[in-house]
């Protein structure tokens, strides 16, 4: 809007108090003679591919070799964790005296850990329930970042109000929420299963950053000219958050949310270590990890194994997240 | 004559001057802003003490006192039992010395009453009846008192403890800088380059390390006596008096901090690298490191800037996980400890001084930001 105040008619040259003082122009055709267009010529020809904004972002997304090793890494990843927990032999995933820290054999490739379940079918379960539970708090998450910071950046009124809560949240150390909030939904909720815990736990204060991301992002599209259009025909806010805002942000969003998946698989690890993760006879990742690390210098395997297996969905998700936000960047479309 | 004249003059001036000073001073656009933040950052402690307190009020009583212990009181007379749960509940400041419950809004006040300034004197021990104070607590600004360690107060503790963390933090931080800031020059220096090839290869890498599992490989890998890193003769554990017991938490910690910092200098690089000025001084006919090191860096180096007095002043906070895995006696583990055992007092002067030291380190941030670049100025609204 401010940008119009320059080319306010006053300041004009030529207007000088009301009156126009244009000079005399000869006519058009007399300056200028009509060539009309010559197909023939190379140099009229458009030789360059018509330039996409998705095309290209697929095109150099995919030209990334990172890209592809980060998508056959994930898609193994989640067909393994699918598949191979429904063909687990019976009692394999069960606590099993007999089986404690099982070394590796022919029968348990990978040995078995502290509570003698079988290591290989047990990573593949956890690796469901972590990945479950990471892509759900970071769709929660991202779904109210993502509704949060449209309306932070929309309504410039309620800028005090959302940066006091930013900062309130912001200043408050993670893990105190994470703890308080257990102990507090423990307590009061005796009934409520760990995961819903878990998921609450995470998503309660993890959409600011995300909000402050989307606002941020907000507020540079706002001032374009498409959206003051919109905003001088009187287009409903609804309707110009989720026509106009929300196509052009959706693709810095999902970046947004793949990189957070990792965050979240790691926050469960991280829980499980302090003992706020899932029950004992549910198998996750930082349950797995936690268990092979109560011993993990007499029996390395029960470790290690788990390790890698989040360390391979962490590298995935990073590799596919740093490769879409380059991919996005419209200055590396050549 | 001239002389006195001039200082009669003198003085005239500097009485004018001192208000004219004064008057500039409060005027001043950046003072104006400096104080609008820091009245809005007490604003926000005021309500994050409110909001922790109300939140550890929803705790339920049963989890701050023995139920055992009450019930077999209890089942010999009941008014002991009462007066041992009263206890226990007084000295989580539920409720006061009779058994009358205290609303939160009590507490929130209390708390603010002992963070402020003024000289107070306030009773913490009792008789084993609470019928007599035996000590008083005097000074200005109280942060309360463990309760599971009762004999010491919250400043005393976070004291004795801040030294090995400090020590280890600010080590970790130098080490940190003077490498990752040079590799992410390096990889900007050439974007699609063998030397950024390399460094994206090694950041992602890292990135996907998990970091506990890193510490407790490294932990046994440089540890062993008769490894590859016996010479160093780190140990297991630390050691008081033995620094080179402190190389491989060092090590870690550095390790896997690279990748976060050199990312960033080398993302602010390219920006400054593509920016008109450094194609005009390259139409000019300057050298690549010419425009490099003496107009890039200073512009690159701005956004960073504004980091470090938070990495300064959190340095007295030790890494949980480096601490229980070498067990060095230092402060990350204060927190979670106090959570674990429900140690109310800590909770609440452990995240009073986090929050109050984060909102300052923002506050310098932003101030010294404005000495490196005169670009940006700080202005209230």
């Amino acid at each position: 809007m401010r940008n119009l105040d320059k080319f306010n008619v006053d300041n004009l040259p030529g207007f000088d108090g009301g009156e126009a003082v244009l000079p005399k122009l000869p006519k058009q055709e007399e300056l200028f003679t009509l060539v009309g267009e010559d197909k023939s010529l190379e140099s009229e020809k458009i030789t360059t591919a018509p330039y996409s904004y998705f095309k290209s972002v697929f095109k150099v997304f995919f030209r990334n070799p990172g890209a592809i090793i980060g998508i056959v890494v994930l898609a193994l990843l989640i067909i393994g964790a699918i598949v191979f927990p429904i063909f687990a032999p019976e009692g394999y995933l069960e606590m099993n005296v007999r089986r404690v820290h099982r070394l590796p054999d022919a029968i348990h490739i990978l040995g078995c850990d502290l509570e003698g379940k079988d290591l290989f079918y047990s990573i593949w379960a956890g690796l469901r329930k972590s990945l479950t539970l990471a892509v759900v708090s970071a769709g929660i998450n991202v779904i109210l970042g993502t509704i949060a910071g449209l309306i932070w950046g929309f309504f410039r009124k309620l800028d005090v109000f959302f940066i006091g809560l930013y900062n309130l949240i912001s200043n408050i150390p993670s893990l105190l929420i994470y703890m308080l909030l257990a102990t507090i939904l423990r307590a009061t909720f005796p009934e409520m299963l760990d995961e819903v815990r878990l998921v609450i736990s995470l998503t309660f204060t993890g959409w600011i950053g995300l909000a402050l991301f989307v606002r941020n992002q907000t507020l540079i599209i706002l001032n374009r000219e498409y959206n003051l259009a919109s905003h001088t025909l009187g287009t409903p806010a609804r309707r110009i958050m989720t026509k106009n805002l929300l196509p052009y942000l959706l693709a810095v969003i999902v970046t947004q949310g793949s990189l957070m998946i990792p965050g979240m698989i790691s926050s469960e690890v991280g829980l499980s270590f302090f003992g706020l993760g899932l029950h004992i006879s549910k198998i996750s990742l930082g349950g797995l990890i936690e268990n092979g690390r109560k011993y993990f210098t007499q029996y390395f395997h029960a470790f290690i194994w788990p390790s890698v297996a989040l360390a391979l969905i962490i590298l995935a998700f990073f590799l596919i997240g740093f490769s879409l936000s380059d991919s996005l960047d419209p200055r590396k479309h050549r | 004559m001239l002389s006195s004249q001039k200082i009669e003059e003198k003085q005239k001036i500097t009485f004018k001057d001192i208000l004219l000073k004064i008057k500039k001073a409060i005027t001043n656009e950046t003072f104006l802003y400096v104080m609008k933040r820091i009245f809005s950052s007490l604003l926000t402690l005021f309500l994050i003490i409110a909001l922790l307190i109300v939140l550890l009020r929803i705790i339920p009583d049963i989890l701050l006192y023995d139920p055992n212990l009450y019930n077999k009181l209890k089942a010999s007379s009941y008014s002991s039992a009462e007066a041992y749960r009263n206890s226990e509940l007084f000295r989580y400041g539920r409720t006061t010395l009779e058994g009358r419950r205290l609303p939160a809004l009590f507490s929130v006040v209390q708390y603010i009453y002992w963070l402020l300034p003024i000289p107070k004197k306030i009773p913490v021990r009792w008789n084993v009846n609470y019928t007599e104070v035996l000590r008083y607590w005097e000074g200005t600004v109280y942060f309360g008192r463990s309760l599971t360690q009762p004999s010491k107060y919250i400043t005393d503790m976070i004291g004795e403890r801040m030294g090995i963390s400090m020590r280890i933090s600010l080590i970790t931080v130098f080490f940190i800088y003077i490498i990752s800031y040079p590799l992410g020059i390096v990889m900007a220096k050439k974007p699609g380059g063998v030397a950024d090839r390399l460094g994206t290869a090694f950041i992602v890498l890292n990135y996907a390390i998990p970091g506990l599992v890193f510490y407790l490989l490294m932990n046994s890998f440089m540890g062993k006596p008769d490894g590859v890193f016996g010479w160093l003769k780190a140990g297991y554990l630390y050691q008081e008096g033995q620094p080179q017991t402190l190389i491989p938490p060092i090590f870690c910690m550095v390790f896997l901090s690279i990748p976060g910092n050199s990312m960033w200098v080398r993302r602010f690089t390219v920006d400054e690298l593509n920016s008109d000025y450094v194609k005009f001084a390259r139409s000019k006919g300057l050298s690549d490191n010419r425009i490099m090191y003496t107009h890039v860096l200073r512009n690159s180096i701005v956004p960073l800037v504004r980091s470090i007095p938070s990495t300064l002043l959190f340095s007295f906070v030790g890494s949980y996980y480096v601490e229980k895995i070498w067990s060095i006696p230092g402060t990350g583990g204060l927190l979670t400890g106090a959570l674990q055992k429900n140690d109310f007092p800590l909770i609440q002067g452990l995240t009073f001084i986090y929050a109050a030291i984060s909102m300052l380190a923002f506050l310098l941030g932003d101030i010294i930001t404005v000495f490196f670049d005169p670009r940006i100025r700080l202005r209230a609204k």
